[in-house]
Protein backbone atom coordinates (compact mmCIF):
# COMPACT_ATOMS: atom_id res chain seq x y z
CA UNK A 1 0.00 0.00 0.00
CA UNK A 2 2.78 2.39 0.89
CA UNK A 3 4.20 1.66 -2.56
CA UNK A 4 1.00 2.70 -4.18
CA UNK A 5 0.80 5.94 -2.22
CA UNK A 6 4.36 6.79 -3.07
CA UNK A 7 3.44 6.09 -6.69
CA UNK A 8 0.42 8.34 -6.66
CA UNK A 9 2.52 11.15 -5.19
CA UNK A 10 4.88 10.91 -8.13
CA UNK A 11 2.10 10.69 -10.65
CA UNK A 12 0.47 13.84 -9.40
CA UNK A 13 3.63 15.66 -10.22
CA UNK A 14 3.55 13.97 -13.59
CA UNK A 15 0.06 15.19 -14.25
CA UNK A 16 1.21 18.79 -14.03
CA UNK A 17 3.63 18.22 -16.90
CA UNK A 18 1.00 16.71 -19.14
CA UNK A 19 0.83 19.58 -21.64
CA UNK A 20 3.10 19.15 -24.66
CA UNK A 21 4.53 22.22 -26.33
CA UNK A 22 4.85 22.69 -30.09
CA UNK A 23 8.56 22.09 -29.74
CA UNK A 24 7.91 18.79 -27.97
CA UNK A 25 5.57 17.77 -30.72
CA UNK A 26 8.12 18.59 -33.39
CA UNK A 27 10.82 16.67 -31.55
CA UNK A 28 8.43 13.74 -31.14
CA UNK A 29 7.67 13.84 -34.84
CA UNK A 30 11.35 13.57 -35.75
CA UNK A 31 12.00 10.96 -33.09
CA UNK A 32 9.13 8.85 -34.27
CA UNK A 33 10.40 9.00 -37.84
CA UNK A 34 13.79 7.80 -36.69
CA UNK A 35 12.29 5.07 -34.55
CA UNK A 36 10.04 3.88 -37.34
CA UNK A 37 12.86 3.81 -39.87
CA UNK A 38 15.00 1.74 -37.51
CA UNK A 39 12.07 -0.52 -36.82
CA UNK A 40 11.50 -1.14 -40.53
CA UNK A 41 15.14 -2.00 -41.03
CA UNK A 42 14.98 -4.45 -38.13
CA UNK A 43 11.94 -6.09 -39.68
CA UNK A 44 13.61 -6.58 -43.05
CA UNK A 45 16.71 -7.96 -41.45
CA UNK A 46 14.61 -10.40 -39.51
CA UNK A 47 13.36 -11.93 -42.78
CA UNK A 48 16.17 -11.19 -45.24
CA UNK A 49 15.34 -13.93 -47.76
CA UNK A 50 11.70 -12.93 -48.14
CA UNK A 51 12.61 -9.25 -48.34
CA UNK A 52 15.28 -9.91 -50.93
CA UNK A 53 12.93 -11.98 -53.09
CA UNK A 54 10.30 -9.25 -53.06
CA UNK A 55 12.90 -6.63 -53.92
CA UNK A 56 14.25 -8.71 -56.80
CA UNK A 57 10.80 -9.23 -58.29
CA UNK A 58 10.19 -5.49 -58.04
CA UNK A 59 13.62 -4.74 -59.48
CA UNK A 60 12.95 -6.88 -62.56
CA UNK A 61 9.58 -5.22 -63.02
CA UNK A 62 11.23 -1.80 -62.85
CA UNK A 63 14.33 -2.76 -64.87
CA UNK A 64 12.46 -4.10 -67.89
CA UNK A 65 10.77 -0.87 -68.98
CA UNK A 66 13.79 1.22 -67.98
CA UNK A 67 16.02 -1.00 -70.06
CA UNK A 68 13.70 -0.71 -73.05
CA UNK A 69 13.53 3.06 -72.66
CA UNK A 70 17.31 3.26 -72.47
CA UNK A 71 17.64 1.14 -75.60
CA UNK A 72 15.10 3.31 -77.36
CA UNK A 73 16.97 6.44 -76.31
CA UNK A 74 20.15 4.93 -77.72
CA UNK A 75 18.48 4.11 -81.03
CA UNK A 76 17.00 7.59 -81.19
CA UNK A 77 20.40 9.09 -80.58
CA UNK A 78 21.81 6.96 -83.34
CA UNK A 79 19.20 7.96 -85.89
CA UNK A 80 19.37 11.59 -84.85
CA UNK A 81 22.93 11.70 -86.16
CA UNK A 82 21.52 10.89 -89.56
CA UNK A 83 20.23 14.35 -90.06
CA UNK A 84 20.44 14.31 -93.86
CA UNK A 85 16.82 13.73 -94.47
CA UNK A 86 17.10 15.88 -97.53
CA UNK A 87 19.85 13.73 -99.00
CA UNK A 88 19.46 12.12 -102.39
CA UNK A 89 22.05 9.59 -103.53
CA UNK A 90 22.66 9.48 -107.28
CA UNK A 91 24.18 6.24 -108.52
CA UNK A 92 25.77 7.08 -111.88
CA UNK A 93 25.94 4.93 -115.01
CA UNK A 94 29.05 2.74 -114.86
CA UNK A 95 30.03 3.50 -118.45
CA UNK A 96 30.77 7.16 -117.77
CA UNK A 97 34.35 8.32 -117.92
CA UNK A 98 36.02 10.15 -115.05
CA UNK A 99 35.86 13.50 -116.83
CA UNK A 100 32.18 13.00 -117.69
CA UNK A 101 31.47 12.31 -114.06
CA UNK A 102 33.31 15.39 -112.89
CA UNK A 103 31.59 17.44 -115.51
CA UNK A 104 28.23 16.19 -114.35
CA UNK A 105 29.08 16.89 -110.75
CA UNK A 106 30.05 20.47 -111.66
CA UNK A 107 26.82 20.99 -113.49
CA UNK A 108 24.92 19.83 -110.39
CA UNK A 109 26.87 22.30 -108.31
CA UNK A 110 25.46 25.11 -110.40
CA UNK A 111 21.87 24.16 -109.71
CA UNK A 112 20.10 26.55 -107.37
CA UNK A 113 17.92 23.90 -105.73
CA UNK A 114 20.89 21.97 -104.32
CA UNK A 115 22.99 23.16 -101.39
CA UNK A 116 25.74 20.54 -101.43
CA UNK A 117 27.17 18.06 -103.88
CA UNK A 118 29.55 15.35 -102.75
CA UNK A 119 31.21 13.08 -105.27
CA UNK A 120 32.43 9.67 -104.23
CA UNK A 121 34.04 8.21 -107.33
CA UNK A 122 34.17 4.51 -108.05
CA UNK A 123 37.78 4.07 -106.86
CA UNK A 124 37.16 5.81 -103.61
CA UNK A 125 33.97 3.87 -103.07
CA UNK A 126 35.79 0.61 -103.63
CA UNK A 127 38.49 1.60 -101.16
CA UNK A 128 35.99 2.40 -98.46
CA UNK A 129 34.01 -0.71 -99.16
CA UNK A 130 37.16 -2.83 -98.86
CA UNK A 131 38.12 -1.24 -95.64
CA UNK A 132 34.84 -1.61 -93.83
CA UNK A 133 33.08 -4.56 -95.32
CA UNK A 134 35.68 -7.24 -94.75
CA UNK A 135 35.34 -8.38 -98.36
CA UNK A 136 38.72 -6.98 -99.40
CA UNK A 137 40.05 -10.31 -100.69
CA UNK A 138 36.96 -11.02 -102.74
CA UNK A 139 37.08 -7.52 -104.17
CA UNK A 140 40.80 -7.86 -104.98
CA UNK A 141 40.03 -10.90 -107.07
CA UNK A 142 37.66 -8.92 -109.25
CA UNK A 143 39.18 -7.57 -112.42
CA UNK A 144 36.88 -4.62 -112.71
CA UNK A 145 35.54 -2.25 -110.14
CA UNK A 146 31.86 -3.21 -109.84
CA UNK A 147 30.88 -0.09 -107.95
CA UNK A 148 29.38 2.95 -109.62
CA UNK A 149 30.41 6.47 -108.78
CA UNK A 150 27.98 8.06 -106.35
CA UNK A 151 27.05 11.68 -105.96
CA UNK A 152 25.22 12.70 -102.78
CA UNK A 153 23.30 15.90 -103.08
CA UNK A 154 21.49 17.85 -100.39
CA UNK A 155 18.28 19.56 -101.47
CA UNK A 156 17.62 23.16 -100.48
CA UNK A 157 13.89 22.75 -100.03
CA UNK A 158 13.37 19.87 -97.61
CA UNK A 159 9.64 19.47 -97.99
CA UNK A 160 8.58 15.97 -98.87
CA UNK A 161 6.85 17.02 -102.09
CA UNK A 162 9.84 18.89 -103.36
CA UNK A 163 12.23 16.10 -102.47
CA UNK A 164 10.17 13.61 -104.40
CA UNK A 165 9.91 15.98 -107.37
CA UNK A 166 13.66 16.59 -107.28
CA UNK A 167 14.34 12.88 -107.08
CA UNK A 168 12.21 12.36 -110.23
CA UNK A 169 14.06 15.17 -112.05
CA UNK A 170 17.49 13.84 -111.15
CA UNK A 171 16.48 10.30 -112.02
CA UNK A 172 15.49 11.54 -115.46
CA UNK A 173 19.04 12.79 -116.17
CA UNK A 174 20.89 10.47 -118.57
CA UNK A 175 23.98 10.14 -116.38
CA UNK A 176 21.95 8.84 -113.46
CA UNK A 177 21.26 5.16 -113.16
CA UNK A 178 19.41 5.32 -109.86
CA UNK A 179 18.32 8.20 -107.58
CA UNK A 180 17.56 7.18 -104.02
CA UNK A 181 15.83 9.39 -101.56
CA UNK A 182 17.24 8.50 -98.11
CA UNK A 183 14.21 10.09 -96.52
CA UNK A 184 12.00 7.12 -97.12
CA UNK A 185 13.62 4.59 -94.88
CA UNK A 186 14.41 7.11 -92.16
CA UNK A 187 10.73 7.96 -92.12
CA UNK A 188 9.86 4.30 -91.89
CA UNK A 189 12.37 3.81 -89.12
CA UNK A 190 11.03 6.76 -87.18
CA UNK A 191 7.49 5.47 -87.55
CA UNK A 192 8.61 2.09 -86.28
CA UNK A 193 10.38 3.70 -83.35
CA UNK A 194 7.20 5.58 -82.50
CA UNK A 195 5.22 2.33 -82.43
CA UNK A 196 7.94 0.77 -80.33
CA UNK A 197 7.86 3.72 -77.94
CA UNK A 198 4.11 3.41 -77.47
CA UNK A 199 4.46 -0.32 -76.85
CA UNK A 200 7.13 0.35 -74.23
CA UNK A 201 4.93 2.96 -72.53
CA UNK A 202 2.04 0.49 -72.39
CA UNK A 203 4.33 -2.18 -71.01
CA UNK A 204 5.72 0.27 -68.45
CA UNK A 205 2.25 1.14 -67.22
CA UNK A 206 1.43 -2.55 -66.84
CA UNK A 207 4.62 -3.20 -64.94
CA UNK A 208 4.05 -0.12 -62.76
CA UNK A 209 0.68 -1.63 -61.86
CA UNK A 210 2.45 -4.89 -61.05
CA UNK A 211 4.86 -3.03 -58.76
CA UNK A 212 1.92 -1.29 -57.06
CA UNK A 213 0.16 -4.59 -56.55
CA UNK A 214 3.23 -6.39 -55.24
CA UNK A 215 4.16 -3.65 -52.77
CA UNK A 216 0.50 -3.09 -51.87
CA UNK A 217 -0.01 -6.75 -51.12
CA UNK A 218 3.20 -6.99 -49.09
CA UNK A 219 2.10 -4.01 -47.01
CA UNK A 220 -1.41 -5.41 -46.63
CA UNK A 221 0.03 -8.60 -45.13
CA UNK A 222 2.24 -6.43 -42.95
CA UNK A 223 -0.78 -4.46 -41.74
CA UNK A 224 -2.75 -7.64 -41.06
CA UNK A 225 0.08 -9.06 -38.98
CA UNK A 226 0.14 -5.91 -36.85
CA UNK A 227 -3.62 -5.62 -36.65
CA UNK A 228 -3.84 -5.86 -32.83
CA UNK A 229 -1.17 -3.26 -32.36
CA UNK A 230 -2.94 -0.85 -34.70
CA UNK A 231 -6.32 -1.37 -33.03
CA UNK A 232 -4.88 -0.79 -29.57
CA UNK A 233 -2.85 2.22 -30.70
CA UNK A 234 -5.90 3.76 -32.37
CA UNK A 235 -7.91 3.38 -29.16
CA UNK A 236 -5.15 5.15 -27.26
CA UNK A 237 -5.38 8.13 -29.54
CA UNK A 238 -2.85 7.38 -32.25
CA UNK A 239 -3.42 9.56 -35.28
CA UNK A 240 -3.79 7.92 -38.67
CA UNK A 241 -0.49 9.50 -39.70
CA UNK A 242 1.22 7.84 -36.74
CA UNK A 243 -0.23 4.45 -37.64
CA UNK A 244 0.58 4.89 -41.32
CA UNK A 245 4.18 5.99 -40.82
CA UNK A 246 5.92 2.60 -40.46
CA UNK A 247 4.07 1.21 -43.45
CA UNK A 248 4.92 4.19 -45.60
CA UNK A 249 8.55 3.68 -44.68
CA UNK A 250 8.27 0.03 -45.69
CA UNK A 251 6.67 0.98 -49.01
CA UNK A 252 9.32 3.58 -49.74
CA UNK A 253 12.04 1.15 -48.77
CA UNK A 254 10.75 -1.45 -51.20
CA UNK A 255 10.33 1.11 -53.98
CA UNK A 256 13.74 2.71 -53.52
CA UNK A 257 15.77 -0.48 -53.09
CA UNK A 258 13.97 -2.00 -56.07
CA UNK A 259 14.82 1.09 -58.13
CA UNK A 260 18.48 0.91 -57.10
CA UNK A 261 18.60 -2.79 -57.93
CA UNK A 262 16.92 -2.10 -61.28
CA UNK A 263 19.51 0.58 -61.98
CA UNK A 264 22.30 -1.92 -61.25
CA UNK A 265 20.70 -4.51 -63.52
CA UNK A 266 20.48 -2.02 -66.38
CA UNK A 267 23.99 -0.67 -65.97
CA UNK A 268 25.40 -4.19 -65.87
CA UNK A 269 23.49 -5.27 -68.98
CA UNK A 270 24.76 -2.21 -70.81
CA UNK A 271 28.28 -2.92 -69.66
CA UNK A 272 28.01 -6.40 -71.12
CA UNK A 273 26.72 -4.95 -74.40
CA UNK A 274 29.20 -2.07 -74.56
CA UNK A 275 32.04 -3.87 -76.34
CA UNK A 276 30.02 -5.65 -79.03
CA UNK A 277 28.21 -2.40 -79.80
CA UNK A 278 31.50 -0.56 -80.05
CA UNK A 279 32.83 -3.11 -82.54
CA UNK A 280 29.64 -2.93 -84.54
CA UNK A 281 29.69 0.85 -84.68
CA UNK A 282 33.35 0.83 -85.73
CA UNK A 283 32.36 -1.34 -88.67
CA UNK A 284 29.90 1.35 -89.61
CA UNK A 285 32.53 4.09 -89.27
CA UNK A 286 30.65 5.50 -86.39
CA UNK A 287 31.87 6.50 -82.98
CA UNK A 288 28.52 5.61 -81.47
CA UNK A 289 28.65 4.55 -77.85
CA UNK A 290 25.93 3.11 -75.65
CA UNK A 291 24.79 5.42 -72.89
CA UNK A 292 23.15 4.21 -69.69
CA UNK A 293 20.33 5.78 -67.74
CA UNK A 294 22.56 8.70 -66.79
CA UNK A 295 22.00 10.96 -63.79
CA UNK A 296 18.56 12.21 -64.81
CA UNK A 297 17.36 8.76 -65.83
CA UNK A 298 18.63 7.21 -62.62
CA UNK A 299 16.96 9.91 -60.57
CA UNK A 300 13.71 9.43 -62.47
CA UNK A 301 13.84 5.69 -61.85
CA UNK A 302 14.43 6.34 -58.16
CA UNK A 303 11.51 8.78 -58.01
CA UNK A 304 9.23 6.35 -59.83
CA UNK A 305 10.20 3.57 -57.40
CA UNK A 306 9.71 5.85 -54.42
CA UNK A 307 6.33 7.13 -55.56
CA UNK A 308 5.04 3.67 -56.45
CA UNK A 309 6.12 2.34 -53.04
CA UNK A 310 4.57 5.29 -51.22
CA UNK A 311 1.33 5.11 -53.21
CA UNK A 312 0.97 1.36 -52.73
CA UNK A 313 1.53 1.69 -48.97
CA UNK A 314 -0.91 4.60 -48.71
CA UNK A 315 -3.64 2.68 -50.52
CA UNK A 316 -3.12 -0.45 -48.42
CA UNK A 317 -3.03 1.23 -45.01
CA UNK A 318 -5.82 3.69 -45.76
CA UNK A 319 -8.08 0.84 -46.80
CA UNK A 320 -7.52 -0.70 -43.38
CA UNK A 321 -7.80 2.58 -41.46
CA UNK A 322 -11.03 3.53 -43.19
CA UNK A 323 -12.63 0.41 -41.80
CA UNK A 324 -11.81 1.63 -38.28
CA UNK A 325 -13.58 4.98 -38.65
CA UNK A 326 -16.61 5.18 -36.36
CA UNK A 327 -19.98 4.89 -38.06
CA UNK B 1 -17.73 15.16 -17.67
CA UNK B 2 -19.84 12.59 -19.53
CA UNK B 3 -23.30 13.63 -20.63
CA UNK B 4 -25.69 11.44 -22.64
CA UNK B 5 -28.89 13.05 -23.88
CA UNK B 6 -31.52 10.74 -25.34
CA UNK B 7 -28.88 8.72 -27.08
CA UNK B 8 -29.79 5.81 -29.36
CA UNK B 9 -27.57 3.54 -31.34
CA UNK B 10 -28.88 1.36 -34.09
CA UNK B 11 -26.38 -0.91 -35.82
CA UNK B 12 -26.54 -1.82 -39.46
CA UNK B 13 -29.19 -4.44 -39.94
CA UNK B 14 -31.56 -2.69 -37.54
CA UNK B 15 -30.23 -4.00 -34.22
CA UNK B 16 -31.08 -1.43 -31.54
CA UNK B 17 -28.19 -1.53 -29.06
CA UNK B 18 -29.28 1.34 -26.80
CA UNK B 19 -32.35 3.47 -26.91
CA UNK B 20 -33.10 6.88 -25.47
CA UNK B 21 -30.36 6.76 -22.85
CA UNK B 22 -29.75 9.90 -20.79
CA UNK B 23 -27.38 10.33 -17.88
CA UNK B 24 -24.72 12.69 -16.68
CA UNK B 25 -21.52 11.98 -14.80
CA UNK B 26 -19.78 14.86 -13.08
CA UNK B 27 -15.97 15.21 -12.99
CA UNK B 28 -14.33 13.06 -10.34
CA UNK B 29 -17.30 10.73 -10.00
CA UNK B 30 -17.00 6.95 -9.96
CA UNK B 31 -19.95 5.19 -11.59
CA UNK B 32 -20.81 1.59 -12.40
CA UNK B 33 -22.69 0.58 -15.50
CA UNK B 34 -24.45 -2.72 -15.19
CA UNK B 35 -26.91 -4.95 -16.97
CA UNK B 36 -27.03 -8.36 -18.61
CA UNK B 37 -24.76 -9.06 -21.51
CA UNK B 38 -26.29 -7.49 -24.57
CA UNK B 39 -27.95 -4.78 -22.51
CA UNK B 40 -25.79 -2.14 -24.20
CA UNK B 41 -22.95 -1.57 -21.71
CA UNK B 42 -20.18 -1.95 -24.28
CA UNK B 43 -22.07 0.25 -26.72
CA UNK B 44 -22.12 3.07 -24.17
CA UNK B 45 -18.36 2.77 -23.72
CA UNK B 46 -17.78 2.59 -27.48
CA UNK B 47 -19.85 5.72 -27.97
CA UNK B 48 -17.78 7.57 -25.36
CA UNK B 49 -14.57 6.41 -27.07
CA UNK B 50 -15.94 7.43 -30.45
CA UNK B 51 -15.48 3.89 -31.72
CA UNK B 52 -19.08 4.24 -32.74
CA UNK B 53 -21.22 7.27 -33.43
CA UNK B 54 -24.68 7.70 -31.96
CA UNK B 55 -27.61 7.31 -34.33
CA UNK B 56 -29.66 9.80 -32.33
CA UNK B 57 -29.27 12.14 -29.39
CA UNK B 58 -26.13 13.91 -28.29
CA UNK B 59 -23.10 12.96 -26.23
CA UNK B 60 -20.76 15.49 -24.67
CA UNK B 61 -17.43 14.59 -23.08
CA UNK B 62 -15.67 17.28 -21.05
CA UNK B 63 -18.12 19.79 -22.47
CA UNK B 64 -17.39 18.93 -26.11
CA UNK B 65 -20.05 17.46 -28.33
CA UNK B 66 -18.85 14.26 -29.99
CA UNK B 67 -21.07 14.77 -33.01
CA UNK B 68 -19.04 17.83 -33.98
CA UNK B 69 -15.73 15.92 -33.87
CA UNK B 70 -14.26 14.92 -37.21
CA UNK B 71 -11.83 12.11 -37.90
CA UNK B 72 -8.90 14.38 -37.09
CA UNK B 73 -10.24 15.22 -33.62
CA UNK B 74 -10.82 11.60 -32.58
CA UNK B 75 -7.20 10.79 -31.60
CA UNK B 76 -7.01 13.82 -29.32
CA UNK B 77 -10.38 12.99 -27.83
CA UNK B 78 -9.21 9.46 -27.06
CA UNK B 79 -5.99 10.65 -25.43
CA UNK B 80 -7.95 12.02 -22.49
CA UNK B 81 -9.56 8.64 -21.89
CA UNK B 82 -7.89 5.51 -20.51
CA UNK B 83 -9.52 2.18 -21.26
CA UNK B 84 -9.25 -1.16 -19.49
CA UNK B 85 -10.50 -4.07 -21.56
CA UNK B 86 -11.88 -7.35 -20.35
CA UNK B 87 -9.30 -9.31 -22.32
CA UNK B 88 -6.66 -6.67 -21.43
CA UNK B 89 -5.52 -6.37 -25.11
CA UNK B 90 -1.83 -6.45 -24.25
CA UNK B 91 0.64 -6.88 -27.11
CA UNK B 92 2.67 -10.04 -26.75
CA UNK B 93 5.40 -8.97 -29.15
CA UNK B 94 6.93 -6.58 -26.58
CA UNK B 95 7.80 -6.29 -22.93
CA UNK B 96 5.53 -5.09 -20.14
CA UNK B 97 7.45 -1.81 -20.16
CA UNK B 98 6.87 -1.23 -23.88
CA UNK B 99 3.20 -2.12 -23.55
CA UNK B 100 2.68 0.52 -20.91
CA UNK B 101 4.84 3.05 -22.75
CA UNK B 102 2.69 2.80 -25.90
CA UNK B 103 0.18 5.54 -24.98
CA UNK B 104 3.08 7.83 -24.05
CA UNK B 105 4.85 7.17 -27.34
CA UNK B 106 1.62 7.94 -29.15
CA UNK B 107 1.19 11.20 -27.25
CA UNK B 108 4.83 12.12 -27.85
CA UNK B 109 6.51 12.09 -24.44
CA UNK B 110 10.26 12.07 -24.46
CA UNK B 111 11.93 8.79 -23.58
CA UNK B 112 13.23 9.78 -20.15
CA UNK B 113 9.94 11.28 -19.01
CA UNK B 114 8.07 8.30 -20.44
CA UNK B 115 10.26 5.78 -18.59
CA UNK B 116 9.66 7.63 -15.32
CA UNK B 117 5.91 7.60 -15.86
CA UNK B 118 5.84 3.94 -16.88
CA UNK B 119 7.66 2.98 -13.68
CA UNK B 120 5.32 5.14 -11.62
CA UNK B 121 2.33 3.38 -13.18
CA UNK B 122 3.88 -0.06 -12.65
CA UNK B 123 4.64 0.87 -9.06
CA UNK B 124 1.05 1.85 -8.59
CA UNK B 125 -0.29 -1.54 -9.69
CA UNK B 126 2.45 -3.25 -7.68
CA UNK B 127 4.30 -4.86 -10.58
CA UNK B 128 7.45 -2.77 -10.75
CA UNK B 129 9.67 -5.84 -10.91
CA UNK B 130 7.88 -7.19 -14.02
CA UNK B 131 8.79 -4.46 -16.49
CA UNK B 132 11.24 -6.51 -18.56
CA UNK B 133 9.01 -9.59 -18.87
CA UNK B 134 6.77 -10.45 -21.76
CA UNK B 135 3.13 -10.08 -20.62
CA UNK B 136 2.51 -13.61 -21.94
CA UNK B 137 4.31 -15.12 -18.95
CA UNK B 138 2.27 -13.20 -16.36
CA UNK B 139 -0.82 -14.50 -14.59
CA UNK B 140 -4.28 -13.31 -15.66
CA UNK B 141 -4.53 -11.03 -12.65
CA UNK B 142 -1.14 -9.51 -13.37
CA UNK B 143 -2.00 -9.05 -17.06
CA UNK B 144 -5.14 -7.20 -16.06
CA UNK B 145 -3.14 -4.95 -13.77
CA UNK B 146 -0.67 -4.24 -16.56
CA UNK B 147 -3.68 -3.31 -18.69
CA UNK B 148 -4.75 -0.90 -15.97
CA UNK B 149 -1.26 0.59 -15.70
CA UNK B 150 -1.34 1.17 -19.46
CA UNK B 151 -4.75 2.83 -19.21
CA UNK B 152 -3.67 5.33 -16.56
CA UNK B 153 -0.01 5.94 -17.46
CA UNK B 154 -0.81 9.13 -19.42
CA UNK B 155 -3.07 10.54 -16.67
CA UNK B 156 -6.36 10.43 -18.53
CA UNK B 157 -9.23 12.55 -17.25
CA UNK B 158 -11.60 9.65 -17.72
CA UNK B 159 -11.01 5.97 -17.02
CA UNK B 160 -13.31 3.49 -18.73
CA UNK B 161 -13.30 -0.21 -17.88
CA UNK B 162 -15.23 -2.87 -19.76
CA UNK B 163 -15.78 -5.93 -17.52
CA UNK B 164 -12.34 -5.48 -15.94
CA UNK B 165 -12.91 -8.31 -13.47
CA UNK B 166 -14.53 -10.72 -15.91
CA UNK B 167 -11.72 -13.25 -15.77
CA UNK B 168 -10.61 -12.71 -12.19
CA UNK B 169 -11.37 -14.46 -8.89
CA UNK B 170 -13.13 -12.41 -6.17
CA UNK B 171 -9.94 -11.45 -4.38
CA UNK B 172 -8.22 -10.16 -7.53
CA UNK B 173 -11.44 -8.39 -8.52
CA UNK B 174 -11.47 -6.58 -5.22
CA UNK B 175 -7.84 -5.54 -5.74
CA UNK B 176 -8.64 -4.15 -9.18
CA UNK B 177 -11.59 -2.22 -7.80
CA UNK B 178 -9.40 -0.78 -5.07
CA UNK B 179 -7.05 0.46 -7.76
CA UNK B 180 -9.91 2.16 -9.58
CA UNK B 181 -10.99 3.80 -6.35
CA UNK B 182 -7.49 5.16 -5.84
CA UNK B 183 -7.44 6.74 -9.27
CA UNK B 184 -10.86 8.15 -8.60
CA UNK B 185 -9.58 9.72 -5.40
CA UNK B 186 -6.95 11.71 -7.28
CA UNK B 187 -9.64 13.17 -9.50
CA UNK B 188 -10.08 10.76 -12.38
CA UNK B 189 -13.64 10.20 -13.53
CA UNK B 190 -14.19 6.43 -13.56
CA UNK B 191 -16.88 4.50 -15.41
CA UNK B 192 -16.85 0.73 -14.96
CA UNK B 193 -19.08 -1.58 -16.97
CA UNK B 194 -19.61 -4.81 -15.06
CA UNK B 195 -22.26 -7.43 -14.47
CA UNK B 196 -20.70 -8.52 -11.15
CA UNK B 197 -23.52 -7.27 -8.92
CA UNK B 198 -21.98 -8.48 -5.67
CA UNK B 199 -18.85 -6.51 -6.32
CA UNK B 200 -20.79 -3.41 -7.30
CA UNK B 201 -22.91 -3.59 -4.15
CA UNK B 202 -19.76 -3.75 -2.03
CA UNK B 203 -18.28 -0.72 -3.72
CA UNK B 204 -21.23 1.45 -2.79
CA UNK B 205 -21.06 3.74 -5.86
CA UNK B 206 -23.63 5.24 -8.15
CA UNK B 207 -24.87 2.53 -10.51
CA UNK B 208 -26.54 2.88 -13.89
CA UNK B 209 -28.52 -0.17 -14.93
CA UNK B 210 -29.25 -0.94 -18.55
CA UNK B 211 -31.91 -3.36 -19.68
CA UNK B 212 -32.38 -4.19 -23.34
CA UNK B 213 -30.79 -0.96 -24.35
CA UNK B 214 -32.75 1.27 -22.00
CA UNK B 215 -31.59 2.91 -18.81
CA UNK B 216 -33.88 1.49 -16.13
CA UNK B 217 -32.13 2.47 -12.92
CA UNK B 218 -29.78 5.19 -11.70
CA UNK B 219 -28.96 4.95 -8.01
Amino acid sequence: MSDIQAGSGRTKRGAEQHVLTKKDQRRHWFEHHGEVAKDCLRQWLSAPAATLMTILVLAVALALPSFLFTSLANINRLTASWDDENKISLYLQTNLSQSQIENFSHRLLLRADLIAVDLVDAEQGLLEFKQFSGFSQVLDSLQQNPLPAVISVLAKDTSEQNLEKLQQQLYALPEVEQAVLDLQWIKRLNAMLLVLQRAIIALSLLLACAVLLIIGNTIRLNVESRRDEILVAKLMGATNAWVRRPFLYTGIFYGVTAAISAWLIIEMSLLVMQNPVLQLSLLYQSNFKLTGLGGAGGLLLLLVGLSLGLLAALISVNKFLNKLEPK
Amino acid sequence: MIAFEQVSKEYQGGYQAIQDVSFSITPGEMVFLTGHSGAGKSTVLKLIMLMERASNGSIAIGGKKLASMGSNDIPFHRRQIGVVFQNHQLLFDRSVFDNIALPLRICGYDAVDAARRVRAALDKVGLLNREKLNPRVLSTGEQQRIGIARAIVHKPKILLADEPTGNLDPQLSAEVMTLFQQFNRIGTTVLVASHDLNLIRRMNCRTLTLQQGRLVDDV
